[in-house]
């Protein structure tokens, strides 16, 4: 091959190069817009109150009523809560705090060095990671989003940081809001998600209704 | 054919490295250019960055002088 061939070459590959990354950068900031532009029409709702509007979610919630006194862990089960008793009463736990565990996959409310209760979680992968530190609950949640372009959407969001863009929601659902199965079945074991938590229904549901704003979040 | 056949006729005409590497340069940012402005007037956003373009061109650079180093060492 020739030398001038081959500048030419590296030339074109460099602008294929240049033109993908730069597609990809566009497309990461579509995703991101749209997620502000979530957060801008949230609905901030003052704590405690529940609802639930469509049947499916309703059946979800009658499953997650399901509890009893043994502390014991369910079986992983989107539709169900992680544990087998009732979840904390966070008034009696003033200093409680949410405890994210990436490489167990799992979200504890904690009381000090006490856990109160450990639910099932699906971080964010590796192409895009859940990020760690210390963050508080913000004021932006609401009941459902979809994100056109991931194609995917879910229930009970919560922010905890960046308002709008890192969440604590449901397993994911497709824009009619049913859950996607596939997706939920990795929770507990998998980090699948695009950088929010994933968790069970009944839990994400519980963190929607119970967990007040400026509560601590801790990521490791 | 006949246009293949002047491309390659293009392509194999003796140059000076410095008159290569320019064509190069021109190839590559006058690419990125058009692939900016289209961006631009598509998306309404900017797509494709200025400091986008100036690493593209750097990294283009040190590859072409890394084959030219190459070359001079295989020659020798």
């Amino acid at each position: 091959m020739k030398r001038f061939e081959l500048i030419v070459g590296v030339a074109i590959l460099m602008i294929l190069s240049t033109f993908g990354l730069s597609v990809h950068a566009y497309q990461k900031q579509v995703v991101r817009q749209e997620k502000v532009e979530l957060q801008k029409t949230a609905v901030k709702k003052s704590l405690p109150k529940s609802t639930s509007k469509d049947d499916k979610l309703a059946a979800d919630e009658a499953n997650a009523t399901t509890t009893s006194k043994d502390s014991k862990m369910n079986p992983i089960d989107w539709k169900k809560p992680s544990e087998k008793k009732d979840y904390p009463d966070l008034t009696k736990y003033p200093n409680a705090y949410l405890k994210v565990s990436i490489s167990k996959q799992r979200v504890y409310v904690m009381n000090g060095n006490k856990v109160l209760y450990t639910m099932y979680a699906s971080t964010g992968s590796k192409d895009s990671p859940t990020p760690t530190g210390t963050f508080q609950i913000q004021a932006e949640r609401g009941e459902f989003f979809y994100n056109a372009s991931s194609k995917e959407g879910a229930k009970y969001w919560v922010s905890f940081k960046d308002h709008g863009i890192y969440l604590f929601h449901t397993v994911p659902t497709d824009k009619n809001g049913n859950f996607i199965e596939e997706e939920a079945n990795q929770l507990g074991k998998e980090a699948k998600s695009h950088g929010c938590v994933r968790l069970a229904v009944p839990d994400a549901k519980w963190i929607y209704d119970k967990v007040p704003e400026g509560m601590k979040v801790e990521i490791h | 054919m006949k246009y293949i056949k002047m491309l390659q006729a293009w392509l194999l005409k003796t140059r000076h490295f410095k008159a290569e590497v320019l064509w190069g340069v021109g190839i590559l940012v006058g690419a990125l250019l058009l692939i900016k402005i289209v961006g631009r007037l598509v998306l309404g956003t900017t797509f494709l960055g200025f400091g986008t373009i100036i690493k593209a061109l750097l990294l283009y650079m040190v590859i072409i002088f890394v084959i030219r180093f190459a070359e001079i060492k295989l020659k020798k």
